[in-house]
């Protein structure tokens, strides 16, 4: 059991939070694990190869009753919400302010972007337009298009990094930073 | 360490995941694999944190609003 949590427990957990949210999430994860585990003792995993796919039939399984239940427990339940209800990634205050402030950051670097480029941004991550679209709206070469998403990709990386080794010196500001030498 | 899905599942991969755009074709495929490679795990949660942190920060300078987030990006990282 403990070499089982060893290998899986962190994929499992992961799984099951990012499809079912955090509520009863140890619980979650303790079941899946005690299937798994009743399941080599009554013999039915023949295969030590196969521990890997059955691990993951298994915990699919359990998110699909989960989901299952909460749909039919809804239905049995009048002027309640639809839709499984999901935790947001920043519930404490600390994390809100990491958050923030890495917005702050992004504003920043993409103040430093031409007006075009920033269109371009715009159009693909908030308009959710196709690349090809904006390709061809924009006269841009797919090669075009994908260099200035990694550049800006490199360049939050970049002040993440920066903003990790200054942080317990300097406030930050990234318009007072080197520009990248990429 | 890393090479498992460096030559599986691209980049792009990870950010239509991340965007919430990708096929079910190759999403079921990938979230098998994320339960056992944290490679990935890492991987994806740095690009959900890229596209979420320049979506909010787009909408400000665009004024517009965060518009049809899935609901990956209400998740933990």
């Amino acid at each position: 059991m403990e070499e089982l949590y060893r290998m899986f427990g962190r994929g499992i957990r992961y799984y099951l939070c990012r499809q079912l949210g955090h509520q009863e999430l140890d619980d979650k994860v303790h079941d899946t694990f005690l299937i798994v585990v009743h399941a080599i003792r009554r013999g039915e995993l023949r295969e030590p190869d196969r521990l890997m796919g059955f691990v993951r039939t298994v915990v699919r399984r359990q998110v699909a009753a989960h989901i299952d239940e909460v749909v039919h427990s809804r239905r049995d339940e009048a002027n309640l919400d639809v839709g499984v209800q999901v935790p947001d990634r920043r519930h404490n205050p600390e994390q809100s302010a990491d958050f923030r402030e890495k917005v702050e950051l992004m504003r920043g670097v993409l103040m430093c972007l031409s007006e075009r480029d920033r269109e371009i941004l715009t159009r693909f991550y908030l308009d959710e337009q196709s690349q090809e679209q904006i390709c061809r709206e924009m006269n841009l070469s797919e090669t075009q298009f994908r260099l200035l998403k990694s550049r800006a990709k490199a360049r939050f990386g970049e002040i993440g990094k920066r903003r990790l080794q200054q942080k317990p010196l300097v406030p930050l500001s990234l318009r007072t930073s080197t520009p990248s030498s990429h | 360490m890393n090479s498992c899905l460096e030559l599986l599942f691209g980049e792009d991969v990870l950010e239509r995941y991340a965007m919430g755009k990708l096929s079910s074709f190759l999403a079921v495929p990938f979230e098998d694999h994320l339960v056992i490679c944290p490679v990935c795990q890492a991987r994806l949660a740095s690009e959900e944190e890229f596209v979420l942190v320049v979506r909010t920060a787009l909408s400000e300078l665009e004024l517009k609003p965060v518009t049809r987030m899935s609901p990956q990006h209400a998740l933990v990282l």
